[in-house]
């Protein structure tokens, strides 16, 4: 198929340009976000502010100062642990999100089941799900966990396990995509300015993620060209919730547990 | 390519004329909720569900506090009780909606205004960028140069995304007390897009390499404004939108048939191909 040949030449192309982009990403990270780029940044958020009139005062409403749960909707706000969902909460978590769709992209392509070109760009995907996993862990800092969230690989994987065909295993992964997008559009109604703007970078990534796999299935563009992001599809910390960190995860183990 | 040609042509033209039938009655909508002389009729819930973002009262319903602070919904909830209090528990931040005082600020009235000033700024450009948009798709439309089906077709629905698009960034403008740019960006239009369209040899391809030119900028002013607007609120808002121009591009990578093109480029969209300075409508 010439598109399907047209997909492998670009995902090669893009893991190409990723593998030299991101050689030195964890370092480039960490020091956006907390050496002299992120001071730089930083400033120049406070210029941009003061170009447009906002002078010298940053607005600092977000829930840096707030415990986020006080801002959620009753699935996000409202679990029976209490726990407040602050900005630290919720990069672990998307942390956890993320190394999860890493195992189930790599799960996926153990089951056997992926021609040579859904593996290439499930690799691809996963990737990127790494470096996002990355990023939120820098955020993190010394609370990253490192590790996958169990629920949701509990979830996932039997569904990856039993998958019958490509399909079948493609389709999760664009719901996997569709629901870290959705997360992200959520977050974003909670997070702070810092965290919001490392989110900002990452959704629309889950967002293209998931036209790539529409397409592939053949979905209706409705199905991955919405006319706005919503938070419908939110993957739901009550309903997965943070994984210890000290746990260890295996998502093949778990698919082959069912 | 083939993909999403086949995918898009064949549902494009569905979507669309759900669309229009939709999107007359949502302007409508839109325009009653957020008239100015009708706010005091419409639930501030409401207004935020049309906006797919989480109302004030929703807010009071898991933390019992309500938060104000957001341009959005401050100027939303006008008909909602504006001596609500704010309170931030680890900060101690306080802050009275529309009454403009706080416990860590002196100058809380001019700090409003000038989040406000901000948040105005970043969404006029975005309507700008929008206008902008719509009428680039509308002039590749018009110029019998985009030959495919496929082609024309998802442009036709990008445009009414975008038209989507612009009519929201409008009405949370309004909301929060502005004034709406309906104009395409006067200096991407005289910069990128007037050239572009006025080149010699432009062909299907090169406008298929201006739509997607276009879909970046917003992307990424969008991702740009994700981190500088003052609300979460807003930032939610921006990011709605900025993840759909998002899958646009992703499209657009799918169709153009180029060296070096992919559907998914960059593992995090970047923010230095946003709408320059020089764009920026205040």
């Amino acid at each position: 198929m010439d598109s399907m040949a047209t997909l492998r030449r670009a995902a090669y192309q893009v893991d190409e340009q990723h593998r030299e982009g991101m050689a030195s990403l964890p370092e480039e990270l960490r020091e956006l976000h907390f050496g002299t780029t992120g001071r730089k940044l930083a400033e120049g958020r406070r210029r941009f502010m003061k170009q447009v009139g906002l002078g010298s005062v940053m607005f600092t409403m977000g829930s840096a100062f707030l415990p986020a749960s006080r801002l959620m909707p009753a699935a996000w706000g409202q679990g029976d642990e209490g726990a407040p969902l602050d900005d630290l909460t919720i990069a672990i978590f998307a942390e956890q999100v993320e190394l999860a769709a890493v195992a189930a992209y790599e799960a996926a392509a153990g089951t056997g089941l992926l021609d040579a070109t859904a593996v290439e760009v499930g690799t691809l995907f996963a990737t990127h799900h790494g470096d996002h996993a990355g990023a939120f862990a820098s955020l993190a800092g010394a609370d990253a966990t490192g590790t996958p969230n169990q629920a949701i690989l509990d979830a996932f994987g039997p569904m990856i396990a039993e998958a019958a065909d490509q399909a079948a295993i493609l389709e999760i992964a664009f719901q996997l995509e569709q629901g870290a997008a959705s997360t992200y559009h959520f977050a974003l109604g909670v997070l702070g300015a810092d965290a919001a703007a490392l989110t900002s970078t990452i959704l629309p990534i889950e967002a293209q993620h998931a036209v790539v796999l529409g397409g592939v299935l053949g979905k209706e563009p409705a199905d991955y060209l919405p006319p706005f992001e919503t938070s419908d599809e939110a993957l739901d910390p009550t309903t997965y919730p943070l994984t210890d960190g000290s746990a260890t995860t295996d998502t093949t183990a778990a698919a082959e547990e069912d | 390519m083939d993909i999403y040609q086949d995918e898009v042509r064949r549902e494009a033209v569905a979507i669309q004329r759900e669309h229009r039938a939709v999107m007359g009655r949502w302007k409508s909508l839109l325009g009653q909720v957020f008239d100015p002389d009708r706010r005091q009729q419409v639930p501030g819930i409401q207004k935020a569900a049309l906006l797919g973002v989480p109302s004030r009262r929703q807010f009071l319903k898991v933390g019992g506090i309500t938060v104000a602070g957001s341009a959005i919904l401050v100027a939303c909830g006008d008909d909602e009780d504006d001596s609500a209090t704010t309170t931030s528990a680890a900060g101690g931040a306080t802050t009275i909606a529309g009454g403009a005082t706080t416990t860590e600020g002196t100058t809380d009235t001019t700090m409003a205004a000038e989040v406000t000033e901000t948040d105005l700024t970043l969404l006029r450009t975005a309507q700008s960028i929008e206008v902008l948009a719509i009428d680039a798709y509308q002039a590749a439309i018009d110029s019998g140069l985009v030959t495919t089906a496929a082609v024309g077709e998802a442009a036709g629905l990008f445009q009414a995304q975008h038209m989507d698009h612009a009519a929201a960034i409008e009405a949370t403008t309004l909301s929060a007390g502005g004034e709406p740019f309906t104009e395409a960006n006067p200096y991407l239009q005289e910069n990128v897009v007037g050239p572009a369209l006025a080149a010699d040899g432009l062909d299907e391809a090169a406008i298929l390499v201006l739509a997607l030119d276009l879909e970046n900028v917003a992307a990424q002013t969008y991702a740009l404004a994700g981190g500088v607007l003052s609300t979460p609120t807003l930032r939610q808002t921006i990011m709605s939108i900025g993840g759909v121009e998002a899958r646009h591009a992703a499209v657009l990578y799918g169709v153009i048939d180029g060296a070096g093109v992919a559907q998914v480029p960059v593992p995090f969209m970047p923010t230095e191909g946003a709408a320059p300075e020089e764009s920026w409508v205040a």
